[in-house]
């Protein structure tokens, strides 16, 4: 195999980030084991772009290290990655034929004859120009480019919010073609839940630019429980143990860290929505106070 | 690395051939059309260049009026800008329309060292720059300073703070402008920002090449008055001479703007 099975195919550790004044990520730190495909999940602004730009060796953090397959992001890691950055930016004027063997060009482990079939599964069109197709047909191109590259790690920033839903079933199933056949490490970002549901087998929730959650998904569901009942009751739970809580009139619901349920309380299993939603809604750390003496 | 990087300056590279050559076109048959005007009215050139002896004085022109002195300054306006504008047609979009496009998140994240894309690309643009500015510079030098040394009215005197007859100066202008062009468009990822930008930043890039090359055009001037064998090997200053020492400030201009690209792709383009 190309690249070391035995490696967390990504390691961050104490990522932090600022653009100017605004703190885009904030002592980051999780690991992808090889193989697993993992759901980077936030709302609009939460860092996720700039992690995976860090990833692919884009951006160099402020701080901490970005590791992928245990080489430093950057020029070593570049043939284990393939990346596909929001919006699937390919040069416009060149053709989809030009794109394809730019790829062979520019990448010595190419597999000319897999982006071809993935070319010609997706309906792309040899002689069109990147820059007539599509959204969701240039979108499908970014990916045939990354996939042939045959990266140990695909690094996707919102790989599915161009497409249509059929091509977002074609997409998911050439993604989860390509793991199952080759064992390829995937980390992509979404925003919608809907979309990595029953694709993904990890989870990395980030708000604020702080990683609240990375965990297995079965794990992350098995350790937690949706509590329903009257307000007062959700209120006297251990307040350490809540994710997050919500009043509905006198009745509440809280996303609860607890394997067995305790009290009279109405428990269940949450989904993958709830569970996500929790954390993307769960209030953040306070933000330290600097106190200056006089 | 190479065919990308061709390819994507292929329209630039298009339009600063046709200017080289337009204007190489327009210098030949200026000088041409100078040279017979100037034989019909009985002047000499050769006699009052390189120091403008005999009947012409400073400030006057001494072709004939009209067409040759008109051509003449016409010329020099093409020899003064045509650097300059070959400079942005290659620099300004060499990164700045990349990163506006985010395409060079594409480019790099495939299996080729950064260094690689950042210098491959600008080392075609400065080839190309330097050799369609050359064509125009020897064109110029050639066939028509002769004429525009002698041509003398009100603006001539502030071009020549622009303007210098010399191939060297001429061809590292644009060098350096298509660096620095290119090196604000990595750094700003902005088409408009970086042409405004490289536009103001001309002049003032001129004048601290033209007190660069004063100072060093000094130093050897002491160092030759100095030392007999200095004086052997570098001769007198001419004219030509101090423009090319005007060159070496563009010269370390261009090597300083190509160490700020380093690094930015280091540290990372956004």
């Amino acid at each position: 195999m190309p690249f070391e099975r035995t490696e967390a195919a990504l390691d961050v550790a104490g990522v932090g980030h600022s653009f100017g004044p605004r703190r885009a990520l904030d002592d980051c730190s999780f690991v992808v084991p090889a193989g697993a495909v993992t759901a980077l999940v936030g709302r609009n602004g939460a860092g996720k772009s700039t992690l995976l730009r860090a990833a692919a060796g884009l951006l160099r953090p402020d701080r901490g290290r970005v590791r992928v397959f245990g080489e430093v992001a950057g020029d070593a890691s570049l043939p284990a990655i393939g990346y596909v950055g929001q919006h699937a930016p390919l040069y416009p004027m060149l053709t989809v034929a030009q794109t394809l063997a730019l790829g062979g060009r520019l990448n010595p482990r190419w597999d000319a004859a897999y982006a071809r079939r993935l070319a010609d599964d997706a309906a792309l069109p040899s002689g069109a120009r990147v820059g007539t197709l599509a959204p969701g047909r240039r979108a499908r191109l970014a990916l045939v480019m990354a996939l042939a590259k045959r990266p140990g790690l695909l690094l996707l920033d919102e790989p599915l919010a161009p497409l249509d839903p059929v091509a977002r079933t074609e997409v998911t199933g050439a993604l989860m073609a390509e793991v199952a056949g080759r064992g390829t490490t995937v980390v992509l970002s979404s925003h919608v839940v809907a979309d990595i549901d029953g694709v993904c087998d990890r989870v990395v929730v980030l708000a604020d630019g702080r990683v609240r959650l990375a965990a297995d998904v079965d794990q992350a569901l098995a350790t937690h429980l949706v509590a329903v009942g009257a307000g007062s009751e959700v209120g006297a739970l251990d307040g350490t143990a809540i994710v997050e809580a919500r009043a509905v009139g006198r009745d509440a619901t809280a996303l609860v860290r607890s394997a067995e349920p305790v009290g009279s309380l109405a428990w269940h299993r949450p989904t993958l929505e709830e569970l996500l939603l929790g954390y993307l809604r769960a209030p953040g750390p306070e933000p330290e106070r600097k106190v200056t003496l006089a | 690395m190479n065919w990308l990087a061709l390819r994507l300056l292929r329209p630039y590279l298009i339009v600063a051939a046709a200017l080289s050559a337009l204007s190489t076109a327009f210098v030949l048959a200026g000088a041409r059309v100078i040279r017979q005007q100037a034989e019909a009215h009985g002047i000499v050139v050769a006699g009052y260049v390189p120091d403008r002896t005999g009947l012409c004085e400073r400030g006057v022109s001494c072709l004939p009026a009209g067409t040759a002195t008109s051509l003449a300054q016409a010329v020099v306006l093409v020899a003064t800008f045509v650097p300059l504008l070959i400079g942005l047609i290659l620099g300004v979009p060499l990164f700045a329309r990349e990163r506006e496009e985010s395409t060079d998140a594409f480019v790099l994240t495939q299996s080729v060292p950064r260094m690689r894309w950042l210098f491959t690309k600008l080392l075609w643009a400065l080839a190309a720059g330097a050799v369609c500015t050359a064509a125009v510079a020897v064109a110029f030098r050639l066939a028509a300073a002769r004429y525009t040394l002698i041509v003398g009215e009100f603006g001539y005197s502030l071009l020549q703070v622009a303007h210098k007859h010399s191939i060297v100066f001429m061809v590292m202008q644009t060098v350096f402008i298509t660096a620095l062009a290119g090196i604000a468009g990595l750094a700003g990822g902005r088409t408009l920002r970086t042409l405004v930008m490289s536009v103001v930043a001309w002049p003032v890039a001129l004048i601290v090449a033209q007190l660069g090359g004063l100072l060093l055009a000094g130093v050897t001037a002491v160092l030759v008055s100095w030392s007999d064998s200095l004086s052997m090997m570098v001769g007198t200053l001419d004219e030509d001479e101090v423009a090319a020492f005007a060159a070496v400030p563009l010269g370390m201009g261009t090597v300083v703007a190509l160490l700020v690209g380093r690094g930015i792709v280091r540290r990372g383009t956004r």
